[in-house]
């Protein structure tokens, strides 16, 4: 639909809703990666055998960055079909609670991460504990994720 | 498999001269789990075995084998042979003590001499080095030439000293020196030093002052520095002539002393499985005595087997039965015996399953291994996030590759490796994603080229359309939920059944069994609200809803204390909500393809591809999550440990 004026375009608000879902949740991703990188990386040189158990924090994160990939793709579906401002504010609230959510978790994941990482390679029997607070982290993405489908499917 | 072996304990009392007969059935056997005695358990006139001293030198022998072995660069051999006193231990420690120390000579002589021509290699390449520098800035060789301009000094000097040395002919030379450290070993390091032949007598004396070996110098070197170049540098041809020698002796040992060598490691390892057995064991003057776990079901056998082995001389008892293996019960003194140890019987297929449980915890004896359900769950957990036929096919086929590579026993890279010890699990991800790649209608993500075939539910369907119809999708979204549901309650159920099968019958009651009321309701009440549209009045419509949530969780309280109650209540929320992630991982993995379909043919690869690495990641390690953390965390605590039989290298054949 052709808009007159931006603050009541709902194309505009979705667009943005969608665009911020996948940047956020990129950030959300990086930081999760970023942080936690180094101390598997520090635990694989002093533990080979564990790394790989201890990349489960970066697939974590990495999920983040799909969860916000997916808000942002079903967003741009919906777009078309897009006839009411109220529509377009939905869509804006889901990106930005997928996104703002997944920069959360991804911190979470980071820093948790990290811990578990280093504690892992001291003592690898520790692993399935200190892995509850990453997995803790990393539901409050979950949370965002289906408060945004909900928004994003309620969209007219 | 569901259940660990029965266990029980046992003494074995064999006498001094059989005990090599047993210890070798015992290896191999592998169904004795080696216990140390306990000190109040040790009989009146028995003491406990002294075995520290062989201890230190089974484990140094040992080291030394290894260090003979890396040093000559051993690959495979067959062992040979020996004729080893292995029915006396002491004896065969000075055995080994003996014939290894012949081995370490050689070995020793072969280490200096290349030492010795490391050191000489680096300093004639230094000369080198130094000659031809002086040829590249243009100095005039010849006119240095005959004057005996420039001199060099090799030695020998401890580590500590060398700083100082080098800033003392510094200091000599008025900084007209090179110093170079040539061969550097734990204590000593040899250097050489280059400067005008004027200051050689001052040098010597510096150097010998600090009390550094001065070797013999660099003679016979031409006068002509170009010549002098050409004669270090067929000094250096001939250097490396020699060390290709040395590397022939190398191989020339470890051909002749290989299999003499693999012998020794492998008395090494008995010797070192035979202490470590009798360190846990109490003697008398004519016996010992061992404590061991077996399975309870060979006892019988085993008690036969055990006085065969050793000409009647040996003979099990079993200890009485302690309470801690059947049922603790608060009331009771707890036991101050450790639990059994854990040893799962199950097909070899199930290893790779069973090894994701042991990563959380060996289940304990009195526990129910989780693996038997997860061959059903963990598939279909995964099917329903991945469902493909096309990536299921090829995951099977990928799976059956890596079963190729695991039967044959072929070497691959470290990572590599992984996947091909859990072959039976990606096959077994592959058989889910196939079926449910069926029952979604989704091949490669479009429909399947088989004529007459329709998907039987298809989440997506409609989803991605102009106008979307989401109805398939709130549906799908529905259906997991429900089966988080189902997969939540069968962990309370296990629970509940291990707590009753170890007569545990008020926590039994008060824990899991309250817990399932109290989450059937809270999910009955959260159906009804959501069915009314959100409306919270609902639940006061009828006031025995609130009873019936709540009456549970008093209990719970009750029994096993408000945290408890707390965790049951978030995770009652929280939990049921995590299954969502199967929903929404499976409606990535098709956006993603659909995405990438608008791309041609390169893309529909590509997104394919992506899917199938990133995704069947991601997914995996979401299904292991939802194990492991919403499923594990209701009945499974993992405080096992293992069961380590003692054994000894198979490979030795005992020469009568």
């Amino acid at each position: 639909m052709v808009c007159t004026d931006l603050a009541t375009c709902p194309t505009f608000w979705a667009s943005l809703g969608a665009g911020l879902s996948v940047l956020l949740s990129a950030i959300g991703a990086g930081l999760g990666i970023g942080i936690s990188g180094p101390a598997i990386a520090g635990a694989g040189v002093e533990r080979p055998e564990v790394m790989l158990k201890t990349f489960i924090a970066t697939i974590l994160a990495e999920a983040l960055a799909i969860y916000g990939l997916v808000v942002g793709l079903l967003s741009i579906f919906a777009i078309p079909a897009l006839t009411t401002i109220e529509g377009g504010t939905r869509i804006f609230a889901a990106g930005l609670t997928m996104g703002a959510a997944s920069l959360g978790a991804g911190f979470g994941i980071g820093a948790a991460g990290s811990a578990m990482a280093s504690a892992t390679a001291e003592k690898p029997d520790i692993f399935s504990r200190a892995v509850i607070s990453l997995i803790l982290a990393e539901a409050l993405a979950i949370y965002a994720l289906v408060t945004a489908l909900l928004l994003v499917f309620g969209a007219k | 498999m569901l259940k660990p072996e029965r266990m029980q304990q046992v003494s074995i009392i064999v006498a001094k001269d059989q005990l090599p007969n047993l210890l070798g059935y015992a290896g191999s056997k592998k169904l004795f789990h080696l216990t140390e005695i306990d000190d109040e358990k040790i009989p009146e006139g028995a003491k406990r075995y002294e075995a520290l001293e062989l201890q230190a030198k089974s484990s140094t022998i040992k080291n030394r084998i290894m260090t003979v072995t890396s040093a000559l660069k051993l690959g495979e051999a067959i062992p040979e042979r020996l004729d080893a006193p292995i029915n006396n231990l002491e004896a065969l420690t000075s055995f080994l003590d003996e014939k290894t120390g012949k081995l370490e000579h050689q070995v020793r002589q072969l280490e200096v001499t290349e030492g010795k021509l490391q050191t000489e290699k680096e300093q004639a390449s230094e000369l080198s080095r130094f000659i031809a520098g002086l040829e590249n800035v243009g100095v005039s060789l010849d006119e240095i030439a005959g004057r005996g301009f420039v001199t060099s000094l090799v030695g020998e000097a401890s580590i500590e000293t060398i700083p100082s040395l080098q800033t003392e002919l510094e200091q000599i030379t008025n900084g007209d020196v090179i110093f170079a450290i040539t061969n550097m070993s734990e204590e000593t390091q040899t250097f050489l030093a280059i400067f005008p032949s004027s200051f050689i007598d001052n040098a010597k004396q510096a150097t010998t002052a600090l009390g550094a070996k001065i070797g013999p110098p660099w003679t016979g070197l031409p006068s002509d520095p170009k010549k002098a170049k050409e004669a270090i540098d067929l000094q250096l041809a001939d250097l490396e002539k020699e060390s290709k020698k040395v590397e022939e002796e190398r191989a020339r040992l470890a051909r002749e002393f290989g299999p003499r060598i693999k012998a020794l490691a492998v008395l090494s390892e008995i010797l070192e499985a035979r202490t470590r057995a009798l360190a846990g064991s109490s003697t008398t003057e004519a016996t010992v005595l061992f404590q061991a776990w077996i399975p309870a079901t060979k006892s019988k056998e085993i008690g036969e087997e055990i006085s065969k082995a050793s000409g009647g001389l040996a003979s099990m008892f079993a200890e009485e039965k302690t309470t801690r293996a059947g049922h603790p019960t608060e009331e009771s003194i707890p036991s101050r015996d450790p639990e059994p140890p854990t040893l799962v019987k199950a097909p070899g297929w199930t290893r790779p399953l069973q090894s994701i449980v042991d990563n959380f915890g060996i289940p304990s004896y009195s526990e129910t291994n989780p693996t038997p359900f997860m061959i059903l769950t963990f598939p279909l957990i995964y099917g329903l996030m991945f469902g493909d036929i096309g990536e299921g096919l090829l995951f099977l086929a990928f799976g059956f590759f890596l079963l190729y590579v695991k039967r044959k026993k072929i070497k691959v890279f470290e990572i590599g490796q992984i996947f091909v010890n859990g072959a039976e699990l990606v096959i077994m991800l592959g058989i889910g994603a196939t079926i449910f790649g069926f029952v979604f209608g989704d091949f490669f993500g479009f429909d399947p080229p088989i004529p007459g075939y329709h998907a039987i539910f298809s989440p997506t369907a409609g989803a991605f359309d102009k106008i979307p119809n989401t109805t398939n999708l709130i549906l799908y979204m529905e259906f997991v939920l429900f089966f988080g549901v189902a997969h939540y309650l069968s962990g309370l159920g296990i629970s509940a059944y291990n707590k009753i099968r170890n007569h545990e019958y008020r926590h039994a009651l008060l824990g899991p069994i309250a817990w399932i009321w109290f989450y059937s309701a809270f999910i009955y009440a959260a159906v009804l609200v959501v069915i009314s549209g959100f409306k919270f009045s609902v639940l006061l419509a009828n006031p025995l809803i609130p009873i019936l949530v709540f009456v549970p969780l008093v209990l719970m309280g009750y029994g096993e204390g408000g945290l408890h109650v707390m965790e049951a209540f978030i995770g009652a929320g929280s939990n049921t909500l995590s299954y969502l992630r199967i929903w929404a991982l499976n409606l990535a993995d098709f956006a993603v393809k659909f995405a990438f379909a608008s791309f041609g043919i390169g893309g529909i690869i590509a997104g394919n591809a992506l899917v199938m690495v990133l995704e069947g990641l991601i997914v995996f390690v979401q299904t292991l999550r939802l194990h492991w953390v919403e499923w594990f965390s209701k009945f499974y605590e993992g405080t096992g440990h293992a069961f380590a039989p003692y054994q000894e290298p198979m490979s030795w054949i005992v020469p009568n």
